[in-house]
């Protein structure tokens, strides 16, 4: 009868130690989370004046002037981009019905 | 003494294309440098008058002629000797610097005395001066490096340490630069990564950038470069020929003695897989009996409340007294179930695995906790795939606030991005459903956290495990089959989204792959 107790006495130490670990767990990860969160939040509030900066570039009257300027540029451009894609394309058809015939 | 000695082995180089290698170390930004060209006895003629040219315009230009052709590790050896810089930078005879390659490097050296060892992105040049295949390399990963080269070009290492581990080897001609990288890497203090594109491979028929078929004889001298390197780091691995050329497979000897506790959470579901039905649970522990030899292990099954009878009997006589059933009583939560198994569990090595799991390859359980034993590896995972053999699991990508799994649902053969699905590699996460993990790790970072109920807890628990400095390998030729959303409907919470981007922000992934 008293053995018995005794392991009754032991299971409940068992848990009562697991619940602790537990605990203990929890807590571990909450500190560490709160530590990363903390240097996330850091990391993020120094991006706000990159941000404001970068607006203040884009309605700047030098960006705009820029960006007026080289329109006809970046068009020619994305045209070449075009053609030389279309003459690949069809570069690799006529390739393709060469060699099935 | 010069900052840096960019070394520069030559052999029949035309003189238009080493004209333009040139200009690209001439007109470097930055000028503590000295450039040490070797001509390796070059029969045709104009070779030496373009390597005086160069010397006759720029004072910081050595070059030395050998007396015979003694190919480009010889060369490059007698340009190591010559060398008086404080860093060696490899440049190819037929190759392009960034202008800013060489201030990039110095800038990063300038932070960290430490720093024996420095590698950056490279890209392919095309004959037609077309940029193409940027290869964005991932910070430094020893367990990837064994299955390639994929430190490339823009190699620099402290040239003392070059000498210290005797310069390039003549046995590994063809794979020279990989078998420094692998000697240097062993004795080096520190070695960064530099994500920008500071070196350009040109690409000219017959080099090894326009493939790498041209040199077979390069992958069986990376092949021994892999097989001693292994010898020397005492890793008790095999290194064979991988799947594709110039890719090798490392398989560490599973490790069939350290005692492991198994954890599957489960509630005893069912499903049909393979047109037949199963007890997910029960097929799994059979496939893990059925594929595993190891001996020291124990299954800690946790178990919700509800879980019929049946399955739990059927559990005991399967693994019998390696059998542990804890009972989980509450509402679902993966991490507190996957904690309350760990918390339970009598060994050191843990294994979480989902219960719709099947194990594929032999020795997966021996294969997975081998690398625990090397004190830099935090966890590991495996290759999973869907009932239809498509790819479930590659590894996870977090980058910029998204969490990704790398070469979702694609074929199993796929090689993904420069080879990443062919070899071993270091990776920010792997999944929750397979990863293994030291429990005194596993308690320091707090296990599991249960503020992720549901989903992105794994990728909490690996940014937590990569933040100790550990790293984490997901391994090619550990194949388990995952029969995800078989047992429950993948759904991400969006709670759990909002607050794994307030734990750990939007980085990018240091192993971009």
């Amino acid at each position: 009868m008293k053995n018995h107790s005794s392991e009754q006495e032991l299971e409940q130490l068992r848990g009562l130690v697991q619940q602790l670990q537990h605990h203990i767990l929890r807590e571990q990860d909450r500190s560490i989370g709160l530590e990363h969160e903390a240097a996330t939040a850091k990391a993020g509030s120094n991006r706000e004046p990159l941000i404001a900066e970068l607006s203040q570039l884009k309605a700047s009257f030098s960006y705009r002037l820029g960006r007026f300027l080289t329109a006809p540029f970046r068009g020619i451009a994305t045209l070449f981009e075009f053609s030389i894609r279309a003459l690949r394309w069809a570069l690799r058809r006529a390739l393709a019905k060469a060699r099935k015939k | 003494m010069p900052r840096f000695s960019v070394i520069t082995p030559v052999y029949n180089v035309p003189a238009r294309v080493f004209r333009d290698t040139a200009r690209s170390v001439l007109n470097q930004s930055f000028s503590d440098w000295e450039w040490v060209l070797v001509d390796d006895a070059s029969p045709q003629n104009h070779v030496r008058a373009s390597l005086r040219k160069v010397a006759n315009s720029d004072p910081r230009v050595k070059v030395i002629t050998a007396e015979q052709n003694g190919g480009i590790v010889s060369a490059t050896n007698i340009a190591i000797e010559h060398a008086a810089g404080e860093f060696i930078a490899l440049l190819d005879h037929d190759d392009l610097l960034d202008p800013h390659a060489l201030e990039s490097v110095h800038n990063v050296l300038s932070e960290d005395e430490s720093i024996d060892m420095v590698y950056t992105d490279e890209d392919k040049l095309s004959p037609l001066g077309r940029h193409y295949d940027r290869v964005r390399k991932p910070i430094w990963s020893p367990e990837k490096l064994r299955g390639q080269m994929y430190v490339g070009h823009l190699g620099v290492y402290r040239a003392d340490l070059v000498r210290a581990v005797g310069g390039f080897r003549k046995e590994c001609e063809g794979s020279q630069d990989h078998d420094l990288a692998l000697r240097v890497s062993e004795q080096a203090r520190s070695i960064r990564h530099i994500p920008e594109v500071l070196y350009h491979w040109r690409v000219v028929p017959g080099s090894t950038a326009a493939t790498v078929e041209n040199k077979p004889y390069t992958w069986k001298a990376g092949l021994k470069a892999v097989e001693d390197h292994l010898e020397r780091i005492g890793l008790d691995a095999t290194a064979s020929f991988g799947p594709h050329p110039s890719h090798y497979t490392v398989n560490r000897r599973p490790d069939l003695s350290t005692p492991v506790s198994i954890i599957i959470p489960t509630r005893g579901s069912s499903g049909m897989v393979d047109a037949s039905p199963r007890t997910f649970i029960l097929a799994l522990v059979q496939s893990l009996l059925r594929t595993n030899t190891h001996q020291q292990f124990e299954l800690v099954v946790v178990y919700d409340t509800g879980t019929p009878d049946a399955v739990l009997q059927s559990l005991q006589r399967l693994a019998g007294d390696s059998l542990l059933l804890v009972e989980y009583s509450k509402p679902f939560n993966f991490s507190e179930k996957c904690n309350l198994g760990a918390l339970h569990a009598t060994h050191e090595t843990l294994l979480f695995l989902n219960d719709d799991m099947e194990c594929i390859t032999e020795e997966a359980i021996g294969q997975l906790i081998a690398p625990l034993n090397e004190p830099e590896v935090g966890a590991t995972g495996a290759r999973l795939l869907f009932e239809d053999g498509t790819v479930q699991h590659g590894g996870h990508k977090h980058d910029m606030g998204e969490y990704t799994l790398n070469y979702y649902g694609a074929p199993n053969n796929f090689p993904g991005e420069f080879g990443a699905m062919l070899i071993n590699r270091e990776v920010s996460g792997v999944t929750g459903a397979c990863i293994a993990l030291r429990k005194s790790l596993f308690t320091r970072v707090g296990g599991f956290s249960e503020l992720f109920p549901n989903s992105y807890n794994d990728v909490d628990l690996c940014n937590k495990i990569t933040s100790t400095g550990s790293r984490i390998l997901w391994l090619a030729n550990t194949v388990l089959r995952h029969f995800e959303s078989k047992s429950r409907t993948p759904v991400v919470d969006p709670g759990d989204y909002l607050r794994i981007q307030e734990r750990w922000g939007a980085a990018r992934d240091p192993y971009y792959a």
